[in-house]
């Protein structure tokens, strides 16, 4: 029974893959069966479709023929090469192509100062590096109000790192670590903070 | 003879702590001043977890000297004070209720001073909020629960009223300006509040008697540093406070001259 069963939705397929190639023939079931016009309609529909898919394999042919015979025949250039000619073509370069993952991964939303740990990871921002300089988050309205009231009294940008769900890490950004001390210092002095290296 | 003088020295203050009338101060009026003029003061003293304090004053945007208060009345700063009422750490978080509320789930997270003092915090923020700016209220209900204070203010519970005066009493203590907070040998600001020893003289199952008792006593001998605490429900005891061995000996000798003396 299963193996009927298996023939006949096989059979079904099969017919609905060669309407979908072919196309559903224009009958009009208004004329009784066995109508010659209707059966030179499919006639004629069959010729068109062989005759296109000559054509189509004729041109795929001539094509990969022209591509094998550009083909070079000496030995494939070193490693070296590539990328040296790389720098010449058209091809963006390994720097271009980290600045397209900078693009893919967006930046936070306005208005929030959230950021995922991940698009951080993935963004240096002309080497731009990221301090945490407090003890995680318990919630993220502490983390934004705390970066609200830092932002007011220091005039320094921060970001909120969610590190997972309930840890959130108050960070600022710096170049080196110059930069680094001196905004330590300049957060302490504001909030009167006892921060460490400041 | 000699030695019953100050046992009955002492028995006419405690009496008379009773009689003190209470101070009518109205708390609420108080608490608007501060909101109005001194919230941007330096504390005193380097109090402990300090930069747990200011973080969370910062997080909240709440005056930092307001959360030194509370928990200054709350715990002494205390991060393992736990109160019969089941109240946990520095700002004496109530578990498991207010705790789960402020998204705590572990006990043992109470326990951790910085954990503590945000949730203390976040707390009194939406009391805050939820009381139009009203400190008094707010407080009022940070110590008897929200659903006990009518939104309008109306009928406080004495109780209540009386936590926000006490309250307001330590914010004086943190500001510099109680009594017992005198300056010391070194420079405001450089006194570190751990540093500080203190000596439980007795306790009171009343407040008001403590009050009494502390104002007779810096009455008879300025000099003296003392304060009070509520220790848990109905104690409350009376603590000499002194900065080292050579303090703590002079303010012994005050006590004995105004009828109280020290046990060893």
């Amino acid at each position: 029974m299963i193996r009927i069963l298996g023939f006949l939705v096989g059979s079904a397929a099969s017919i609905g893959m060669m309407l979908l190639i072919l196309g559903v023939p224009d009958i009009d079931l208004s004329r009784p069966l066995g109508d010659n016009a209707a059966t030179a309609s499919v006639a004629q529909t069959v010729e068109a479709v062989t005759a296109d898919l000559e054509a189509v394999a004729t041109e795929t042919f001539e094509a990969v023929s022209e591509l094998v015979d550009d083909l070079p025949t000496a030995e494939p250039p070193a490693a070296e090469q590539v990328a040296s000619n790389n720098e010449d073509s058209d091809f963006p370069s390994e720097e271009l192509i980290s600045d397209i993952s900078q693009i893919t991964s967006f930046p936070p939303e306005p208005g929030s100062t959230t950021a995922t740990a991940s698009a951080i990871d993935e963004a240096p921002e002309n080497d731009l590096r990221w301090h945490s300089f407090w003890n995680p988050f318990r919630s993220e309205i502490a983390a934004n109000g705390f970066v609200g009231q830092l932002e007011k009294v220091t005039g320094l940008d921060y970001r909120v790192v969610k590190i997972k769900t309930g840890v959130y890490e108050v960070t600022f950004a710096y170049e080196n670590d110059t930069e680094r001390r001196t905004k330590l210092s300049q957060i302490a002095s504001a909030t009167g903070l006892d921060l460490p290296e400041s | 003879m000699q030695k019953a003088a100050p046992l009955l020295s002492f028995f006419l203050l405690t009496a008379a702590s009773a009689a003190v009338v209470k101070d009518t101060t109205d708390p609420d009026m108080a608490w608007q001043h501060y909101l109005d003029n001194d919230t941007q003061i330096e504390p005193s003293y380097r109090f402990p977890h300090a930069n747990c304090f200011r973080v969370a004053a910062l997080s909240y945007d709440l005056p930092h000297t307001l959360l030194l208060a509370v928990a200054r009345g709350e715990s002494d700063f205390e991060a393992t004070a736990r109160s019969r009422a089941n109240a946990h750490g520095v700002m004496q978080i109530l578990w498991p209720t207010t705790a789960n509320h402020l998204g705590i789930k572990r006990l043992s997270e109470l326990y951790d001073p910085c954990t503590n003092i945000d949730a203390g915090a976040r707390y009194l923020k939406e009391m805050l909020t939820r009381y139009d700016g009203n400190l008094h209220l707010a407080l009022a209900a940070y110590n008897y629960g929200p659903e006990r204070i009518p939104a309008n203010g109306d009928v406080i519970p004495p109780g209540a009223e009386w936590y926000s005066a006490y309250i307001f009493r330590h914010l004086n203590y943190v500001l510099g300006n109680s009594p017992g907070n005198r300056p010391g040998k070194r420079p405001a600001g450089e006194h570190l509040y751990s540093q500080l020893g203190r000596s439980t003289l007795l306790s009171f199952g009343e407040p008001y008697r403590a009050e009494a008792f502390v104002a007779k006593l810096e009455q008879r001998a300025p000099e003296l540093r003392l304060d009070w605490f509520r220790k848990g429900v109905g104690k409350f005891a009376v603590v000499l406070i002194y900065e080292d061995r050579e303090d703590f000996d002079r303010s012994a000798d005050l006590l004995q001259q105004s009828g109280f003396r020290l046990g060893n």
